[in-house]
């Protein structure tokens, strides 16, 4: 039992050990076979065991058991004894495959570092050489070769290698060889070769010798092209020279140039900077340029013109001002440029700055001056223009538009000839070109043009030429004047002298026939003129006066003013000199005794006028001498006539009152005797009182219409619009009511309104439509007609008489009358009927004549003895 | 027709005084008719003045019949008077005149006249005259009392 157990453990613990190797050593399948071998041997000896326990001990072949236990000891002790023998194998091997690894290794870094070498020795353009100082044989890498623009297959030696040198490189390059041949020592050059393509290349050469001994044995170096390196280097160092000169000319420069920061802050400024602001570089290196530098009301438009140069890029150029540290506004124009950053964020903004305060003193001189001339320009009321050579407007300005009636942006392109029509376009072509071929100034010259609206221009040009620098002829600038007002009116003026000359002549004409008119006239003027010069001395005589005064025109004119009549001409003088010094005709009626011993009354009027400015005298005397005394007479007759009129008037008033008293009275007491004693008288005494009583109410007819025709001529007379026609009509119709029985056809025309006196014509018409009314009173159909007459409808000397005037008549159809006693029909008391015939004081005629006559017109009559009679009446209008 | 009123006639010509009594006694009318003969004794009567002291002034007459052609003071300056007074410048004046003047019509008026009446010479005319003068003046005319 005891053995099986030992046998297990053993077994166990060369598994253990097997698996051990199975970790330790690299032939593990086979290790962990044996692991597993001994694993199940110690399974089968548990087996084994557990069977023994639990059957009987007695069971165990305890032999056989001990021969296993043998041989798993001898199992055991032979693994171990492999196991060692296969570790020991096993780390040989190891070693060797590390070692061999190591190798690999190397020969790839090796491989590695070869390549990097190369590829660096051609991205640096690097390369190794080296010689062997004693028999000049040498080799290089390929970069080498290729710098020197050489196959990398082709052999080299340093005499091959020293051949690319020349000049001042070659000697530098010989020496240092020299040197590390002879002394070891070592360089390190940069040097300038020339390849095999012939170009020339910048080499860093860097040589080691190599020494053995004291001895060189061999020169070894770097080589690398450091062309683009010099290039590089040179390219710094002028871009640094250019930058210290350009640093020094900013510095140095007049021109203030500063460096500004978006935030306000200052960077580089020159001294000119400091002068214009008047701070110092110190000052400026705190202030802020926004706040501090530029004035309020500049900073909305300089932040504009920033932002725009931010958005653009493009520099920008504004005017501003400069607040000076003395507090002085200093004008300036700014060039500012921008600094960005590769974001495109502004870095800073570097400004050139100008001092204009000059210039600005001088462009408002300029715009002063500028101004100055246009105003003098455009005031003048002229228009003000530049053409080219062509004639071609390139500027117009000033009353342009008044005198062309085109705008100045009209006028402008167009050619001088299109504001001309044909004929003054002939006219002015030569001479415009003569003008610009002579380079000629024009001065005064008159030229038209037509207006936009067609109006015809005059024009007084004035323009100088303008050149070019070369002196070729680039137009004309000048100023036309508008003279067509001045144009007119010359040409006014020389038709109104021309007329003036004309009519000089006509009147000089009408003179000379005035004067023979004249002369005619005082030769046969029916009064007597005479002439006297101022100073008393006749001229002229009349032969009028000849007459009047009864001497020869000779002898009158050796007479002066104070002789001139003898006697009775004392008034003369006085009022000659009256009349020279109020310059008022004088007139005075003078008596006198001619020469010839005549009395005559004469009346005088002395004139004063004027020949060649010499006051001159005219008398002119009317003999009035006969007149004088008709004069007398009339004013005697007249006073007669006066009397007698005031006679007639009393007369004519106390006939009014007193002679129709007794008439009354007789009629009267008649009409008494017949009423309170009519029975006492037998029909004969009646009758008698019956005619007294008729004659005396005829007298008292008579002596009313006496009265009334004796008051026509004193009636005071009116003129106004009188209708016939309507007075005919109220006599008529008054006629119509004392006698209804009677049956009159009445036929009243239009258009008999006449101007006169109302109550004459009254009496007229009521005295004609009686006539009418009375002597158609035995007529069958008995007609009465007012009405207007043809004046050719009449006979010839009343339509003479008649003329226009305009005619009425009254007519009727009695009992007419004989045309050989007309003439007696107007006479007063003159009748044509006896009593018994026809009633009637024979005065109604007489009145309607004289009230007609009254008023200027006529009246006539045409009748026919039973054939009625028509009374014509024309009144002065 | 009121008897009581009295007609005063003016005028210098007796046969004219005696025709005009003639026509108002053929008219029936039988007012008391004074008579003067001048201008001057009219306006004694209407003033009772001279001859005419003893007359009651108020008791005026209801119409004047005034000539204008009269002795010492015509008809013109009588009515002129007439007017002219406050007690009398009221009384009815009716012109009876021979004269047609229009010269003395137009005065008669400018005086203040109340009627104006030719004379005809027919004396049936007259009489028609003096018969519509009674009538109108005497009976149908109304007149403001002088008293008040």
């Amino acid at each position: 039992m005891l053995i099986l157990c030992i046998s297990i453990l053993l077994q166990l613990a060369a598994a253990a050990l097997a698996f051990l190797k199975v970790r330790r050593l690299k032939n593990t399948l086979a290790w962990l076979m044996i692991c597993i071998a001994f694993l199940l041997m110690a399974l089968r000896r548990l087996i084994t065991l557990v069977h023994a326990v639990q059957s009987d001990v007695e069971g165990i072949n305890l032999s056989a058991e001990t021969v296993g236990l043998l041989i798993s000891c001898l199992l055991v002790g032979g693994g171990w004894l492999m196991g060692r023998v296969f570790e020991r194998l096993s780390i040989q091997q190891e070693e060797l495959q590390r070692t061999l690894d190591q190798r690999i290794e190397a020969e790839a870094q090796l491989k590695k570092n070869d390549g990097l070498l190369r590829q660096m020795g051609r991205i640096a353009h690097v390369g190794g050489w080296e010689f062997d100082p004693f028999t000049g044989k040498g080799s290089w890498t390929a970069e080498v070769a290729r710098i020197h623009d050489l196959d990398p297959k082709d052999e080299t030696s340093m005499e091959k290698g020293l051949s690319f040198y020349q000049g001042k490189s070659r000697i530098l390059i010989d020496q240092a060889v020299e040197e590390a041949i002879k002394f070891g020592k070592p360089y390190d050059l940069e040097l300038e070769l020339v390849t095999a393509k012939g170009v020339r290349k910048w080499v860093r050469t860097i040589g080691r010798p190599k020494m053995k001994a004291d001895e060189v044995v061999m020169v070894r170096g770097t080589f690398q092209d450091i062309t683009e390196h010099k290039e590089a280097e040179e390219r710094i160092r002028q871009v640094t020279k250019r930058q210290e000169e350009l640093s020094d000319i900013i510095e140095k420069s007049e021109q203030p140039v500063g460096v500004g920061y978006p935030d306000g802050r200052l960077g580089l400024c020159n001294a000119a900077f400091c002068t214009l602001t008047g701070y110092s570089m110190e000052e400026l290196r705190v202030i802020d340029w926004n706040e501090v530098l530029t004035p309020p009301e500049w900073k909305d438009r300089e932040q504009a013109a920033l932002r725009g140069l931010s958005e653009s890029g493009k520099p920008v150029r504004y005017r501003k001002e400069y607040l000076h540290k003395d507090g002085r506004r200093v004008p300036i124009e700014m060039l500012v440029h921008v600094c960005k950053d590769p974001a495109g964020a502004v870095q800073f903004y570097y400004a050139f700055i100008t001092d204009i305060t000059e210039r600005l003193a001088a462009e408002n001189a300029l715009l002063l001056s500028e101004k100055r001339f246009e105003d003098i320009a455009l005031s003048s009321g002229d228009w003000v223009w530049e053409c080219d050579a062509e004639g071609r407007f390139i500027f117009a300005a000033g009353e342009v538009a008044q005198i062309t009636g085109y705008q100045p942006e009209e006028i402008v392109g167009m050619q001088v000839f299109e504001l001309k029509d044909e004929e003054e376009a002939e006219r002015f072509g030569p001479i415009f070109r003569e003008f610009t071929l002579e380079k000629k100034t024009m001065l005064e010259l008159e030229t038209q043009i037509v207006s936009k609206n067609g109006r015809r221009v005059y024009l007084l040009t004035n323009a100088v030429p303008v050149f070019n620098d070369e002196g070729e002829l680039l137009g004309y600038r000048g100023v036309d004047k508008d003279i067509t007002e001045k144009k007119h009116k010359d040409e006014e003026l020389r038709k109104y002298r021309e007329h003036l000359e004309e009519l000089v002549e006509v009147r000089a004409a009408e003179l000379e026939n005035l004067n023979r008119f004249s002369h005619t006239i005082l030769e046969t003027a029916p009064m007597g003129i005479v002439t006297f010069r101022s100073d008393g001395q006749c001229e002229s005589v009349n032969k009028h006066m000849a007459k009047l005064v009864g001497e020869s025109r000779e002898q009158l004119l050796a007479r002066n003013l104070h002789d001139f009549l003898d006697g009775g001409a004392s008034a003369f003088p006085r009022l000659a000199q009256s009349c020279l010094d109020s310059g008022e005709s004088q007139r005075e009626t003078v008596s006198l005794t001619t020469p010839g011993g005549k009395e005559v009354v004469i009346f005088v009027r002395f004139a004063r006028f004027v020949v060649d400015e010499q006051p001159h005298l005219m008398l002119m005397a009317n003999n009035v001498t006969e007149r004088i005394r008709s004069e007398k007479a009339l004013r005697a007759s007249s006073l007669k006539l006066q009397a007698s009129n005031r006679e007639l008037e009393a007369f004519s008033y106390s006939v009014s009152h007193d002679l129709r008293s007794p008439l009354r009275s007789i009629d009267g007491f008649s009409q008494a005797l017949l009423e309170d004693y009519g029975e006492v008288l037998d029909k004969e005494g009646q009758d008698y009182l019956q005619r007294i009583r008729a004659a005396a109410q005829r007298m008292g007819g008579l002596i009313n219409d006496l009265l009334q025709l004796s008051r026509i001529s004193r009636w005071q007379l009116e003129n106004r619009t009188v209708d016939l026609g309507e007075l005919a009509l109220q006599a008529l119709s008054s006629l119509q009511e004392q006698d209804p029985e009677r049956v009159v056809e009445m036929v009243i025309g239009k258009d008999l309104a006449v101007e006169g006196d109302p109550r004459l014509l009254r009496l007229v018409m009521e005295n004609l439509i009686n006539n009418a009314w009375k002597f158609s009173r035995n007529t069958d159909k008995a007609k009465i007609e007012v009405g207007t007459a043809r004046n050719d409808s009449l006979d010839r000397p009343h339509a003479d008489l008649a003329g226009n005037r305009k005619i009425i008549y009254v007519k009727d159809n009695g009992v007419g009358f004989d045309m050989a006693y007309a003439d007696k029909l107007f006479g007063a008391f003159q009748r044509l009927h006896s009593l018994s015939e026809f009633e009637g004081t024979g005065i109604g005629l007489a009145t309607v004549i004289r009230a007609v006559q009254r008023q200027g017109g006529l009246v006539w009559a045409e009748g026919q003895v039973g054939a009625g009679a028509s009374l014509y009446l024309t009144l002065e209008t | 027709m009121e008897n009581s009123t009295v007609i005063l006639l003016v005028e210098d010509n007796p046969d004219d005084v005696k025709l005009t009594l003639r026509a108002f006694e053929k008219n029936n009318i039988s007012n008391e008719l004074v008579v003067v003969r001048d201008g001057a004794e009219a306006l004694a009567y209407l003033f009772a003045e001279g001859e005419y002291a003893d007359r009651e002034l108020k008791d005026l007459p209801g119409l004047v019949l005034l000539d204008l052609n009269l002795p010492k003071i015509d008809g013109h300056e009588v009515l002129r008077r007439i007017r002219a007074d406050e007690r009398t410048k009221f009384l009815p004046v009716v012109i009876l005149t021979t004269s047609t003047e229009e010269s003395d019509l137009v005065q008669s008026y400018t005086n203040g006249c109340n009627s104006y009446v030719q004379k005809p010479v027919d004396f049936q005319q007259f009489s028609d005259a003096i018969r519509q003068l009674g009538l109108y003046w005497v009976v149908l005319n109304r007149r403001p009392s002088i008293q008040s």
